[in-house]
Protein backbone atom coordinates (compact mmCIF):
# COMPACT_ATOMS: atom_id res chain seq x y z
CA UNK A 1 0.00 0.00 0.00
CA UNK A 2 0.93 3.54 -1.04
CA UNK A 3 2.45 5.60 2.11
CA UNK A 4 0.49 8.68 2.95
CA UNK A 5 2.28 11.96 3.08
CA UNK A 6 2.17 11.53 6.59
CA UNK A 7 3.61 8.64 6.71
CA UNK A 8 6.72 9.98 4.39
CA UNK A 9 7.00 13.21 6.51
CA UNK A 10 7.67 10.73 10.05
CA UNK A 11 10.25 8.76 7.90
CA UNK A 12 12.01 12.13 6.51
CA UNK A 13 11.68 13.76 10.35
CA UNK A 14 12.66 10.37 11.66
CA UNK A 15 16.29 10.28 9.79
CA UNK A 16 15.19 8.78 6.27
CA UNK A 17 15.68 12.20 4.50
CA UNK A 18 16.17 10.05 1.28
CA UNK A 19 12.47 10.23 1.92
CA UNK A 20 11.76 12.97 0.66
CA UNK A 21 12.12 11.87 -2.93
CA UNK A 22 9.16 10.34 -3.08
CA UNK A 23 7.34 14.02 -1.93
CA UNK A 24 8.96 15.19 -4.80
CA UNK A 25 7.78 12.79 -7.23
CA UNK A 26 3.89 12.70 -5.99
CA UNK A 27 3.92 16.72 -5.69
CA UNK A 28 6.49 17.75 -8.05
CA UNK A 29 3.65 18.09 -11.35
CA UNK A 30 1.07 19.91 -9.68
CA UNK A 31 3.65 22.09 -8.52
CA UNK A 32 5.67 22.76 -11.43
CA UNK A 33 2.54 23.27 -13.59
CA UNK A 34 1.30 25.82 -11.50
CA UNK A 35 4.93 27.69 -11.62
CA UNK A 36 5.21 26.81 -15.28
CA UNK A 37 1.49 29.32 -15.68
CA UNK A 38 3.70 31.68 -12.92
CA UNK A 39 6.76 32.06 -14.86
CA UNK A 40 8.21 33.72 -17.41
CA UNK A 41 10.75 31.08 -19.21
CA UNK A 42 11.91 27.06 -18.10
CA UNK A 43 14.97 28.70 -16.27
CA UNK A 44 12.83 30.72 -14.24
CA UNK A 45 10.54 27.91 -13.53
CA UNK A 46 13.22 25.46 -12.33
CA UNK A 47 14.70 27.92 -10.22
CA UNK A 48 11.57 28.43 -8.00
CA UNK A 49 10.57 25.27 -8.17
CA UNK A 50 13.60 23.44 -6.68
CA UNK A 51 13.88 26.40 -4.23
CA UNK A 52 9.93 25.55 -3.29
CA UNK A 53 11.30 22.27 -2.69
CA UNK A 54 14.84 23.34 -0.80
CA UNK A 55 12.58 25.39 1.60
CA UNK A 56 9.91 22.90 1.83
CA UNK A 57 12.82 20.26 3.22
CA UNK A 58 14.67 23.02 5.33
CA UNK A 59 10.79 23.32 7.34
CA UNK A 60 9.29 20.45 6.92
CA UNK A 61 9.13 19.90 10.81
CA UNK A 62 6.88 22.91 10.96
CA UNK A 63 4.53 21.37 8.56
CA UNK A 64 1.43 21.40 11.49
CA UNK A 65 -1.07 19.47 8.69
CA UNK A 66 0.99 16.65 6.80
CA UNK A 67 -2.67 16.41 4.85
CA UNK A 68 -1.97 19.87 3.40
CA UNK A 69 1.34 18.89 2.16
CA UNK A 70 0.21 20.28 -1.49
CA UNK A 71 -1.49 23.51 -0.06
CA UNK A 72 1.40 24.14 1.94
CA UNK A 73 4.03 23.69 -1.01
CA UNK A 74 1.75 26.06 -2.91
CA UNK A 75 2.35 28.57 -0.09
CA UNK A 76 5.49 28.49 -0.31
CA UNK A 77 5.53 28.37 -4.18
CA UNK A 78 3.35 31.58 -4.52
CA UNK A 79 5.45 33.60 -1.55
CA UNK A 80 8.43 33.13 -3.92
CA UNK A 81 6.76 34.23 -7.24
CA UNK A 82 4.92 36.98 -4.99
CA UNK A 83 8.51 38.27 -3.93
CA UNK A 84 9.85 37.63 -7.56
CA UNK A 85 7.27 39.57 -8.97
CA UNK A 86 7.77 42.52 -6.90
CA UNK A 87 11.46 42.73 -7.59
CA UNK A 88 10.56 42.72 -11.54
CA UNK A 89 8.26 45.25 -10.50
CA UNK A 90 10.87 47.57 -9.00
CA UNK A 91 12.89 47.11 -12.16
CA UNK A 92 10.31 47.96 -14.07
CA UNK A 93 9.48 44.92 -15.82
CA UNK A 94 6.07 43.77 -17.27
CA UNK A 95 4.09 41.92 -14.58
CA UNK A 96 4.23 38.65 -15.43
CA UNK A 97 0.29 38.19 -14.71
CA UNK A 98 -0.67 40.54 -17.46
CA UNK A 99 1.27 38.87 -20.12
CA UNK A 100 -0.21 37.28 -22.91
CA UNK A 101 -0.92 33.57 -22.54
CA UNK A 102 2.86 32.50 -22.13
CA UNK A 103 2.44 29.10 -20.53
CA UNK A 104 2.97 26.68 -23.84
CA UNK A 105 6.28 28.12 -24.64
CA UNK A 106 7.14 27.94 -20.51
CA UNK A 107 5.60 24.53 -19.42
CA UNK A 108 6.94 21.68 -22.05
CA UNK A 109 10.45 21.99 -23.84
CA UNK A 110 8.88 19.69 -26.57
CA UNK A 111 6.52 21.44 -29.10
CA UNK A 112 3.05 21.61 -27.90
CA UNK A 113 0.76 19.99 -30.60
CA UNK A 114 -1.83 22.78 -31.61
CA UNK A 115 -4.83 21.19 -29.25
CA UNK A 116 -2.73 21.82 -26.03
CA UNK A 117 -1.84 25.44 -27.03
CA UNK A 118 -5.07 26.10 -28.01
CA UNK A 119 -6.10 24.85 -24.11
CA UNK A 120 -3.34 26.90 -22.98
CA UNK A 121 -4.73 29.93 -24.74
CA UNK A 122 -8.57 28.91 -23.57
CA UNK A 123 -7.40 28.88 -19.52
CA UNK A 124 -5.40 32.02 -20.17
CA UNK A 125 -8.73 33.69 -21.70
CA UNK A 126 -10.93 32.80 -18.54
CA UNK A 127 -11.49 35.72 -15.85
CA UNK A 128 -8.54 36.44 -13.67
CA UNK A 129 -10.97 34.74 -10.73
CA UNK A 130 -12.01 31.97 -12.67
CA UNK A 131 -8.76 31.36 -13.70
CA UNK A 132 -6.51 31.39 -10.56
CA UNK A 133 -9.83 29.34 -8.85
CA UNK A 134 -9.25 26.50 -12.15
CA UNK A 135 -5.28 26.53 -11.62
CA UNK A 136 -5.52 25.31 -8.31
CA UNK A 137 -8.14 23.24 -8.44
CA UNK A 138 -7.26 21.29 -11.44
CA UNK A 139 -4.16 21.41 -12.02
CA UNK A 140 -2.91 21.80 -8.71
CA UNK A 141 -5.47 19.71 -6.95
CA UNK A 142 -6.31 21.54 -4.18
CA UNK A 143 -9.88 20.97 -2.78
CA UNK A 144 -12.49 24.55 -2.69
CA UNK A 145 -11.23 24.89 1.38
CA UNK A 146 -8.12 25.39 0.40
CA UNK A 147 -8.34 27.10 -3.04
CA UNK A 148 -10.91 29.32 -0.86
CA UNK A 149 -8.19 29.85 1.80
CA UNK A 150 -5.46 30.62 -0.51
CA UNK A 151 -7.06 33.26 -2.42
CA UNK A 152 -9.03 34.75 0.67
CA UNK A 153 -12.55 33.89 -1.35
CA UNK A 154 -15.01 32.38 0.25
CA UNK A 155 -15.49 28.42 -0.23
CA UNK A 156 -18.63 28.45 -2.09
CA UNK A 157 -17.25 31.11 -4.43
CA UNK A 158 -14.29 29.17 -4.95
CA UNK A 159 -17.16 26.68 -5.95
CA UNK A 160 -18.88 28.37 -8.21
CA UNK A 161 -15.65 30.30 -10.06
CA UNK A 162 -14.42 26.75 -10.88
CA UNK A 163 -18.08 25.15 -12.55
CA UNK A 164 -17.92 28.54 -14.69
CA UNK A 165 -14.75 28.40 -15.76
CA UNK A 166 -15.09 24.76 -16.49
CA UNK A 167 -18.32 25.60 -18.40
CA UNK A 168 -16.74 28.40 -20.27
CA UNK A 169 -13.88 25.74 -21.27
CA UNK A 170 -15.80 23.14 -22.40
CA UNK A 171 -18.04 26.07 -24.37
CA UNK A 172 -14.32 27.50 -25.63
CA UNK A 173 -13.17 24.16 -26.66
CA UNK A 174 -15.80 21.77 -26.86
CA UNK A 175 -15.98 18.17 -26.80
CA UNK A 176 -12.62 17.62 -29.11
CA UNK A 177 -10.48 16.92 -26.11
CA UNK A 178 -12.28 13.36 -25.90
CA UNK B 1 -48.41 14.82 -15.85
CA UNK B 2 -45.66 14.84 -13.86
CA UNK B 3 -44.77 11.56 -13.92
CA UNK B 4 -44.42 11.33 -17.59
CA UNK B 5 -42.50 14.34 -17.32
CA UNK B 6 -40.29 13.26 -14.23
CA UNK B 7 -37.60 11.06 -16.95
CA UNK B 8 -37.06 14.32 -18.96
CA UNK B 9 -36.88 16.32 -16.14
CA UNK B 10 -34.50 13.87 -13.97
CA UNK B 11 -32.32 14.09 -16.94
CA UNK B 12 -32.08 17.44 -17.26
CA UNK B 13 -31.13 17.94 -13.58
CA UNK B 14 -28.31 15.04 -13.84
CA UNK B 15 -26.37 16.91 -17.07
CA UNK B 16 -27.06 20.58 -15.24
CA UNK B 17 -25.37 19.17 -12.04
CA UNK B 18 -22.70 16.59 -14.02
CA UNK B 19 -19.50 18.62 -12.84
CA UNK B 20 -20.76 19.29 -9.78
CA UNK B 21 -21.35 15.23 -9.74
CA UNK B 22 -17.70 14.43 -10.82
CA UNK B 23 -16.31 17.64 -8.59
CA UNK B 24 -17.62 15.07 -5.64
CA UNK B 25 -19.67 18.76 -4.90
CA UNK B 26 -23.17 16.90 -4.19
CA UNK B 27 -24.34 15.85 -0.81
CA UNK B 28 -24.04 12.33 -0.86
CA UNK B 29 -27.78 11.72 -1.05
CA UNK B 30 -27.96 13.69 -3.97
CA UNK B 31 -25.03 12.19 -5.46
CA UNK B 32 -26.64 8.75 -5.14
CA UNK B 33 -29.85 9.92 -6.72
CA UNK B 34 -28.34 10.76 -9.90
CA UNK B 35 -25.90 7.75 -9.64
CA UNK B 36 -28.65 6.12 -9.53
CA UNK B 37 -30.63 7.95 -12.45
CA UNK B 38 -27.75 7.22 -14.36
CA UNK B 39 -27.46 2.85 -14.24
CA UNK B 40 -30.94 3.07 -15.70
CA UNK B 41 -30.63 6.07 -17.95
CA UNK B 42 -27.82 5.43 -20.59
CA UNK B 43 -27.67 8.70 -22.71
CA UNK B 44 -27.04 10.40 -18.97
CA UNK B 45 -24.20 7.73 -18.22
CA UNK B 46 -22.62 8.21 -21.67
CA UNK B 47 -22.68 11.88 -21.37
CA UNK B 48 -21.21 11.53 -17.72
CA UNK B 49 -18.54 9.16 -19.05
CA UNK B 50 -17.91 11.70 -21.69
CA UNK B 51 -17.61 14.92 -19.54
CA UNK B 52 -15.45 12.80 -16.97
CA UNK B 53 -12.66 12.10 -20.07
CA UNK B 54 -13.07 15.52 -20.88
CA UNK B 55 -11.79 16.64 -17.24
CA UNK B 56 -8.83 14.00 -17.52
CA UNK B 57 -8.10 14.91 -20.76
CA UNK B 58 -7.83 18.48 -20.04
CA UNK B 59 -5.96 18.41 -17.11
CA UNK B 60 -3.24 15.85 -18.99
CA UNK B 61 -2.97 18.55 -22.02
CA UNK B 62 -2.30 21.31 -18.76
CA UNK B 63 0.00 19.45 -17.15
CA UNK B 64 4.15 19.65 -17.35
CA UNK B 65 5.55 16.62 -19.78
CA UNK B 66 7.86 14.46 -18.05
CA UNK B 67 10.80 16.53 -20.27
CA UNK B 68 9.61 19.83 -18.45
CA UNK B 69 9.69 17.53 -15.14
CA UNK B 70 13.13 16.32 -15.94
CA UNK B 71 14.48 20.14 -16.40
CA UNK B 72 12.78 20.92 -13.35
CA UNK B 73 14.40 18.79 -10.95
CA UNK B 74 17.63 18.69 -12.78
CA UNK B 75 20.15 19.62 -9.73
CA UNK B 76 17.64 19.34 -6.84
CA UNK B 77 19.04 16.36 -5.23
CA UNK B 78 22.19 17.85 -4.81
CA UNK B 79 20.71 21.32 -3.63
CA UNK B 80 18.76 19.29 -1.23
CA UNK B 81 21.82 16.80 -0.09
CA UNK B 82 23.36 20.63 0.89
CA UNK B 83 20.48 21.72 2.81
CA UNK B 84 20.40 20.66 6.59
CA UNK B 85 18.51 17.66 6.94
CA UNK B 86 15.12 18.26 8.95
CA UNK B 87 14.94 17.00 12.04
CA UNK B 88 11.94 17.00 14.03
CA UNK B 89 13.20 18.99 17.39
CA UNK B 90 11.94 19.06 21.29
CA UNK B 91 9.44 21.79 20.10
CA UNK B 92 7.91 20.72 17.06
CA UNK B 93 6.96 17.19 18.74
CA UNK B 94 4.11 19.56 19.57
CA UNK B 95 2.43 19.42 15.87
CA UNK B 96 -1.03 20.40 15.69
CA UNK B 97 -3.09 23.51 16.85
CA UNK B 98 -5.21 21.50 19.01
CA UNK B 99 -1.47 20.34 20.79
CA UNK B 100 -0.32 23.48 20.86
CA UNK B 101 -3.48 25.20 22.12
CA UNK B 102 -3.76 22.21 25.05
CA UNK B 103 0.04 22.96 25.70
CA UNK B 104 -0.56 26.77 25.93
CA UNK B 105 -3.73 26.38 27.97
CA UNK B 106 -1.79 23.99 30.18
CA UNK B 107 1.33 26.04 30.52
CA UNK B 108 -1.03 29.48 32.18
CA UNK B 109 -2.91 27.05 34.56
CA UNK B 110 0.55 26.03 35.68
CA UNK B 111 1.85 29.92 35.64
CA UNK B 112 -1.47 31.11 37.44
CA UNK B 113 -1.04 28.47 40.00
CA UNK B 114 2.54 29.34 40.49
CA UNK B 115 1.64 32.69 41.21
CA UNK B 116 -1.26 31.80 43.63
CA UNK B 117 1.36 29.47 45.18
CA UNK B 118 3.98 32.81 45.71
CA UNK B 119 1.49 34.76 46.63
CA UNK B 120 0.26 32.48 48.98
CA UNK B 121 3.72 32.52 50.66
CA UNK B 122 4.48 35.58 50.56
CA UNK B 123 1.39 37.90 52.07
CA UNK B 124 2.38 41.36 52.95
CA UNK B 125 2.20 40.55 56.65
CA UNK B 126 4.09 37.96 56.03
CA UNK B 127 0.82 35.43 56.74
CA UNK B 128 -0.31 33.50 53.91
CA UNK B 129 -3.23 35.38 51.63
CA UNK B 130 -5.96 32.49 52.68
CA UNK B 131 -5.27 33.83 56.12
CA UNK B 132 -5.41 37.42 55.36
CA UNK B 133 -8.71 36.70 53.45
CA UNK B 134 -10.19 35.25 56.54
CA UNK B 135 -8.88 38.01 58.97
CA UNK B 136 -10.24 40.38 56.78
CA UNK B 137 -13.48 39.12 56.25
CA UNK B 138 -13.72 38.62 60.53
CA UNK B 139 -12.98 42.21 60.52
CA UNK B 140 -15.40 42.69 57.98
CA UNK B 141 -18.17 41.52 59.98
CA UNK B 142 -16.88 42.98 63.28
CA UNK B 143 -17.27 46.59 61.69
CA UNK B 144 -13.54 47.22 62.27
CA UNK B 145 -12.68 47.69 58.40
CA UNK B 146 -12.01 51.65 57.54
CA UNK B 147 -15.08 52.72 55.21
CA UNK B 148 -14.04 53.15 51.73
CA UNK B 149 -15.76 56.25 49.73
CA UNK B 150 -15.84 57.58 45.93
CA UNK B 151 -13.86 58.68 44.47
CA UNK B 152 -11.07 56.89 46.70
CA UNK B 153 -8.84 59.95 48.35
CA UNK B 154 -5.45 60.21 47.34
CA UNK B 155 -4.98 62.57 49.84
CA UNK B 156 -3.70 59.65 52.00
CA UNK B 157 -1.31 58.56 49.60
CA UNK B 158 0.63 61.72 48.06
CA UNK B 159 -0.57 64.18 51.11
CA UNK B 160 1.81 65.32 54.06
CA UNK B 161 5.23 65.84 52.39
Amino acid sequence: MESSDGEIIERVLGGEPGCFDLLVDRHGAALLGWLGRRCSGREEARELYQETWVRAYEGLARLEDPGRLRAWLLGIAYNLVGKRLRRAGALGFEPLGEREPHAAEVRDPLERAELGTRIQAAVERLPERQREVFELRALVGLDHAAVAERLGIREDNARANYYQAVRRLRSELGDELT
Amino acid sequence: MTGANEPEDACARVRERLDVLLDGGLGAVEAARDRGHMEACEPCAAACAGRERWGESLQAALAPGAEALDFAREGLAARLGQAPAPRRGGLTLLRGRAVRRAAAAALVAASALACLALLDGLGASGAPVGELVSSAMRELEAGSLPELSWPPSTAGLWGAR
